[in-house]
């Protein structure tokens, strides 16, 4: 008799422990459980980004508003500084490079205020495509390019 | 009857001269200012284009544009009232920094007091510019000035012959490192044949910069007013040498 109670006892403290070991062991969690899909992983767009070269643009303005650069017109836009962020990256763009059109929209004769909106569609597109041109500006190519601006255009971050 | 007709003449051209010392004399009359008018320069063409902002400045900010001259802080009107349009402006992405490039810049002379100490200093033979030129961009250009003159001493070296002088549109840095290029050339075997490819490639350019140039001077320089926000933060004398640091 109290032999049987001795091992309901046990048994009573065994069904006890067992969620807590459960609980103590995560991995040992339900087959069902595993078998759901992973979790889509958000990237953070500015790791995104620091997977290219990071460039500083300075802007020719055309002088119709000299007073007021913002509201100026742009004539060119050059690449004049260049920031590799991984040693083995051999960056399509270089210092010197005048950056044309950004997603097929030439930037000639817009204000940097636009430039910055166009830079933007662009970015929530995809990877915006940059057709730069050389130091002579004999020849051009369109480049994929979402490197961080290391001084931001108007209204944006990166 | 000739007579008559010499009579009527005389009559009339002595009308007309005297209608015209009357329309003269009326001219004046109504003009009295004329005799007093200051002289018309760029600098009151442009004041008379941005009236209202010239008129808001602080005397010291007027009186520095009205006489061409820059100071730290001035406005873009007043860089502009100062100096006119620049060749490039150049602007940073967030359009803070913009600087304004002026390819040929002459600087305005010297006051008439500074200019007659400077020429008492000249006399006596003592050259310190710290003591003549108060103005700091006077003072750079000076400098500047100083070491063409000695550039342009003529050399005795017979490989020096065909040395390129500077051009107006080259920055002192530039020329300088076409003078050193000539010196360590000198120091090898093939040293005219090296001389006379820096001094061909350096005519070419000096021809080109002829044609180019509107105004082909080597006492111009260039110079870059740098404004932050909408402030004079610096301005830059031949890529090299700030315009408000007095010069050693």
């Amino acid at each position: 008799m109290k032999s049987s109670l001795f091992h309901r006892l046990l048994s009573l403290i065994a069904v006890i422990s067992l969620p807590l070991t459960a609980l103590a062991q995560p991995e040992n969690q339900p087959a069902a459980e595993q078998a759901k899909p992973a979790r889509i992983e958000q990237m953070n767009p500015f790791t995104v980004s620091a997977l290219y070269a990071a460039i500083e643009v300075q802007f020719t303005l055309s002088g119709k508003n000299l007073f007021k650069p913002l509201e100026d017109t742009v004539d060119s836009a050059e690449v004049i500084s260049l920031q590799i962020r991984d040693p083995d990256d051999t960056p399509e763009i270089g210092i010197g490079d005048k950056i044309v059109a950004i997603d097929g929209v030439e930037l000639h004769g817009k204000t940097l205020a636009e430039i910055s909106k166009l830079l933007n569609q662009a970015r929530a597109k995809g990877v915006p495509d940059m057709k730069i041109s050389g130091n002579l500006g004999l020849s051009t190519k369109t480049i994929k390019f979402d490197g961080d601006w290391l001084v931001p255009l108007p209204g944006l971050k990166r | 009857m000739k007579c008559l007709r010499y009579m009527h003449n005389t009559s009339f051209r002595a009308l007309d001269r005297s209608l015209h010392l009357s329309i003269t004399l009326l001219g004046f009359m109504l003009n009295p200012g004329c005799e007093t008018a200051p002289k018309e320069t760029p600098q009151s063409k442009r004041i008379t284009e941005l009236k209202t902002t010239y008129e808001k400045a602080p005397e010291a900010a007027k009186t520095a544009a009205s006489t061409g001259n820059l100071a730290r802080g001035q406005s873009p009107e007043l860089v502009y009232i100062a100096l006119g349009r620049p060749n490039f402006i150049l602007t940073s992405a967030d359009g803070r920094v913009t600087t304004w490039t002026y390819q040929n810049y002459l600087p305005p002379p010297p006051p008439r007091a500074v200019q007659e100490a400077s020429k008492r200093e000249k006399f006596r033979g003592n050259f310190d510019r710290q003591s003549q030129i108060k103005d700091p961009l006077q003072d750079a250009v000076g400098a500047f000035q100083y070491n063409m003159s000695r550039q342009m001493v003529p050399s005795t070296d017979p490989l020096d012959a065909n040395k390129e002088q500077k051009r107006s549109d080259q920055s002192w840095a530039d020329y300088a490192r076409y003078n050193t290029n000539r010196e360590l050339a000198k120091s090898i075997p093939e040293a005219e044949k090296v001389l006379k490819i820096l001094d061909d490639k350096a005519r070419v350019e000096y021809i080109d910069s002829l044609k180019n140039d509107r105004i082909a001077d080597p006492i111009t320089v260039k110079l870059e007013v740098i404004f932050i926000g909408h402030q004079v933060s610096d301005a830059i004398v031949d890529d090299s040498v700030s315009a408000f640091v007095t010069q050693p």
